[in-house]
């Protein structure tokens, strides 16, 4: 993969999640109100300081088995039947004996698929395929890289639209297997595994600030005590009306 | 090779739990299981090996939206599609919504919710209580393509074995008030005494559960005051959970008490043991709240939530006479047409699924309990190419999958951000009966009687996946506006209904005519529908009278302007994963059922169906309960049958 452009992805990682100011839109008597993040009258909290590129950056170097298995697809795909076809008493008569038509495997089709090209051809059709990361992002960044080049933005929320709405005046590459609105989709959500996922424990506090705002308390290892319930339920009843 | 006295397809509750009770019987018994032991598999790999929780699990991320892979797919994907009217409108191997089946030992009991609810007398009559309803002209309207039949069984034949099933998920709930909720109904009052309604008395069952009610969480403290203030009785919500009140949990002190209550003299052979022949001295530890169970994997070491992993499996295994076999697919029920008995069980080990390798098992006896999507697959790829058992044409009809989606969600006013904590425990809290059956009484659905069921209040749990799914969705929501739906999303809560999905005909399970999975067989094709006691949307039926109930349970927190906004739900007929029933109805009569009332097929008899395929109906809780005890039934039957030396024949 060639060098991840590492500072406009932050750019528009930033227009698909302004957390500075949405923080600074939300009320102060949230539950955590004195965090760090939350410095008075300025708050402080960006993808940056989450980590977010790093996370993805992370999420593809870990993406092999993602490859493999999208490689399997393929094959089955190809081959719906192949091991069917080898076990004793199956094959084309007993499909024939069950009026079942031609085999189809999919689970690309479904999209179900944590990972995948929209834009393989295939004959006269664009197919979708199942992929990893790598090689998803590996299309992806230098489209995107050169893109920005060509048009560098000055509102990165409207480019952003520009780009999930596939607009050809960008010039995104038409020999690109990933779309750009397929990019930002994609991106979108590997981000919000990363702001929202509880992967790693907490190194610095605003890993998990997001969590924290939103009072979503859960984490790996946790627990509570039958107190703790109480307490809440007493919280809520002395706001209660 | 070895000829097993049982081969059983699939370890949760109905495969998990008579897997155990055969072989303590004595029977030779291997378990097969389509996905690996995670459990095992998590406590050797994870970042926390030996220590009290695996974390691996314990992320949304993780465990939820991951999507499966080809090694580690707890939840069953990719083998079914559902095709709902118009035919036109299909999607397929969904693993989110369709096909939401355990792939790991102890199936769908592993990532089951946990509600632990038993259901009434009148459900096992509902056609001749409906009947007795019609008469009087106050049943809410149905079509011929519904196919209502009684239970072939009466209530009180189930009732032993729902205190020995209560027993071993370690039900936690407050006998006392859930019967309170269910005496002040209106329903209860206005429709006793009508033919099927049952004995009053039957409706409280004389054992308490064997845990104290889960502590009361805020979401569940909002809809239990809520409810009160409508005035429906509410009550907790008994989950199969220890409840982290109560200590360390003993199955075997517990399986004494339901031993207890079912009286020495009435007892069959089998259970005249005492418990502590029954069940080792094992423990299961108290539930620490953690939040991450509900639909998600308890990796609590000793299995605080309930399923057949931590409770019957482990038991089974001690056993000398078993063997467990996981990464197993079966595909085949292998069939002697000749002597028209089934021989054994063929499947493909696929611990290495690049590498899938033929195995069969050779067997007196077959139990199937894959859930009833994919049993009903397996039958009908199995035998004559009509399927196994299905000379009738009932195999794979009158699937029932309950109304979700139907419900009210409801958001709180911003000053509420963060009250509602619903990392606590389980999704579901605090429930009422009051709806069990709902009155129209309004002008379009007349002083008429639907058969509703149970209201639950529901916490939100999955903010990633409720975040992913805003920037996917059609128009995807980025931006500030999608930080702020994630605001949304932490002050809501839901009110869900388990609502009864009455069976019809054209509900069914087909192999589908093209699509196959990865190693090439059919996959299930699920077709579904709703008629007119169902309501084919919100405004109509007992969908519309259930809306307005939901409505008037929030009445109070609107007046006092707790509440933004309640936004109602329809009941969505592609949600099909969650609870399957029905494609193996049990019966009397060999044209109107697949299985005869010892679960057994009526076309093949050495074939057993165990997992909730065999509910004739479907009532308006969850099955769960319902599979357990009447697994514990069948077994008990075949154990019965065998000693008597009649044979199952």
């Amino acid at each position: 993969m060639d060098a991840i452009p590492r500072e406009n992805l932050y750019l528009l990682a930033e227009a698909i999640l302004p957390l500075g100011r949405w923080l600074a839109g939300t009320p102060t008597q949230r539950p955590d109100a004195l965090a760090p993040w939350r410095k008075p009258f300025t708050p402080q909290l960006s993808v940056r300081d989450v980590g977010l590129i790093e996370f993805i950056e992370r999420q593809i170097a870990e993406s092999s088995v993602d490859g493999a298995l999208a490689q399997k697809w393929k094959q089955v795909e190809k081959e719906p039947l192949a091991v069917f076809n080898t076990l004793p008493g199956k094959g084309p008569a007993w499909r024939a004996a069950r009026i079942l038509g031609d085999a189809k495997f999919g689970l690309v089709e479904s999209d179900n698929v944590e990972v995948i090209l929209d834009h393989v051809k295939s004959g006269t059709k664009r197919v979708s395929r199942a992929s990893s990361r790598r090689e998803f992002y590996g299309h992806a960044f230098p489209a995107f890289a050169r893109v920005v080049a060509a048009h560098p933005p000055s509102d990165w929320e409207q480019f952003r639209d520009r780009l999930l709405n596939n607009d050809t005046s960008l010039g995104w590459p038409a020999t690109c297997p990933v779309t750009a609105g397929r990019f930002v989709a994609q991106f979108a959500k590997d981000l919000l595994y990363g702001l929202l996922g509880m992967h790693d424990q907490p190194e610095r506090p605003q890993t998990t600030a997001v969590l924290a705002e939103l009072g979503q308390r859960r984490r790996k290892g946790n627990a509570y005590s039958v107190e703790d319930v109480r307490a809440a339920v007493a919280a809520l009843q002395l706001q209660l009306p | 090779m070895k000829t097993y006295d049982f081969v059983i397809v699939g370890s949760g509750g109905g495969g998990g739990t008579i897997s155990w009770l055969l072989a303590k019987a004595g029977f030779s018994v291997a378990l097969l299981e389509q996905g690996p032991d995670l459990h095992k598999e998590l406590e050797q790999t994870g970042d926390q090996a030996g220590e009290a929780y695996n974390a691996e699990v314990h992320d949304e991320y993780r465990f939820r939206l991951r999507k499966p892979r080809l090694q580690r797919r707890p939840r069953g994907a990719y083998n079914t599609r559902r095709e709902v009217e118009p035919r036109t409108n299909s999607t397929f191997f969904q693993d989110l919504m369709g096909g939401w089946t355990g792939s790991t030992l102890g199936g769908g009991t592993v990532i089951w919710g946990t509600w632990g609810l038993r259901p009434f007398p009148l459900d096992f009559k509902l056609a001749t209580f409906f009947k007795a309803l019609e008469k009087e002209k106050i049943r809410g309207d149905m079509d011929d393509r519904y196919s209502l039949v009684d239970w072939p069984i009466p209530y009180s034949e189930m009732v032993p074995f729902f205190n020995v099933a209560e027993a071993l998920l370690a039900v936690s709930g407050n006998r006392d008030d859930v019967f309170e909720s269910v005496r002040q109904s209106a329903w209860f009052n206005a429709l006793k005494g009508f033919d099927g309604f049952g004995d009053e008395k039957d409706y409280r069952p004389e054992m308490d559960y064997p845990l104290p009610s889960y502590p009361r969480t805020p979401v569940g403290h909002l809809v239990y005051e809520g409810a009160k203030a409508a005035g429906m009785v509410p009550c907790d919500l008994p989950v199969s959970i220890v409840n982290p009140r109560s200590g360390p949990y003993q199955t075997r002190a517990a399986i004494a008490k339901a031993l207890a209550q079912w009286g020495p003299r009435r007892r069959a052979g089998f259970w005249q043991q005492q418990a502590k022949e029954l069940w080792s001295e094992r423990i299961r530890t108290a539930c620490t709240m953690c939040g991450f169970c509900g639909e998600y994997l308890c990796w609590g070491k000793d299995g605080p939530k309930s399923g057949t992993r931590v409770s019957t499996i482990p038991e089974f295994q001690d056993l000398p006479n078993t063997r467990t076999i996981c990464n197993a697919r079966a595909y085949e029920v292998l069939y002697d047409e000749r002597k028209q008995r089934a021989t054994g069980v063929a499947y493909l080990d696929v611990n290495n699924p690049d590498d899938p390798r033929r195995e069969v098992l050779s067997a007196k006896h077959v139990i199937v309990s894959c859930g009833a999507v994919q049993t009903a697959r397996l039958l009908l790829m199995s035998g004559p190419p009509g399927g196994l058992g299905n000379t009738s044409d009932q195999l794979g009809r009158n699937a029932m999958f309950h109304l979700f989606g139907l419900g009210m969600t409801v958001f709180l006013k911003p000053k509420y951000q963060g009250l509602l904590r619903s990392e606590f425990g389980p999704t579901g809290n605090t429930a009422t009966y009051a709806n069990y059956l709902v009155n129209g009484g309004g002008k379009d659905t007349g002083d008429k009687w639907f058969k509703a069921g149970i209201f639950a209040s529901t916490a939100s749990k999955n903010p990633l996946e409720n975040a992913v799914g805003s920037a996917t969705g059609k128009p995807p929501v980025l931006g500030l506006k999608l930080l702020q739906q994630m605001d949304l999303y932490a002050r809501r809560l839901e009110l869900r209904i388990t609502g009864d999905d009455l069976p019809r005909r054209e509900n069914r399970v087909e192999l589908d005519p093209n699509y196959v999975d990865e190693f090439g067989f059919p996959v299930a094709r699920v077709a579904r529908s709703f008629g007119p006691h169902e309501g084919a949307d919100e405004t109509k039926g007992m969908q519309k009278v259930v809306l307005e109930q939901m409505t008037k349970l929030f009445d109070s927190y609107v007046k006092k302007g707790v509440i933004d906004e309640l936004r109602p739900g329809k009941a969505l007929l592609d949600l099909i994963g969650d609870h399957q029933m029905g494609t193996c109805r049990m019966g009397d009569d060999p044209k109107q059922s697949v299985l005869n009332r010892h679960c057994q097929m009526h076309d093949v008899p050495n074939v057993f169906v165990v997992d909730s395929s065999f509910m004739p109906t479907s009532f308006g809780v969850n099955p769960m309960v319902t599979v357990v005890a009447n697994a514990l039934r069948v077994g008990t039957w075949i154990i019965d049958q065998s000693r008597k030396g009649q044979g199952l024949s």
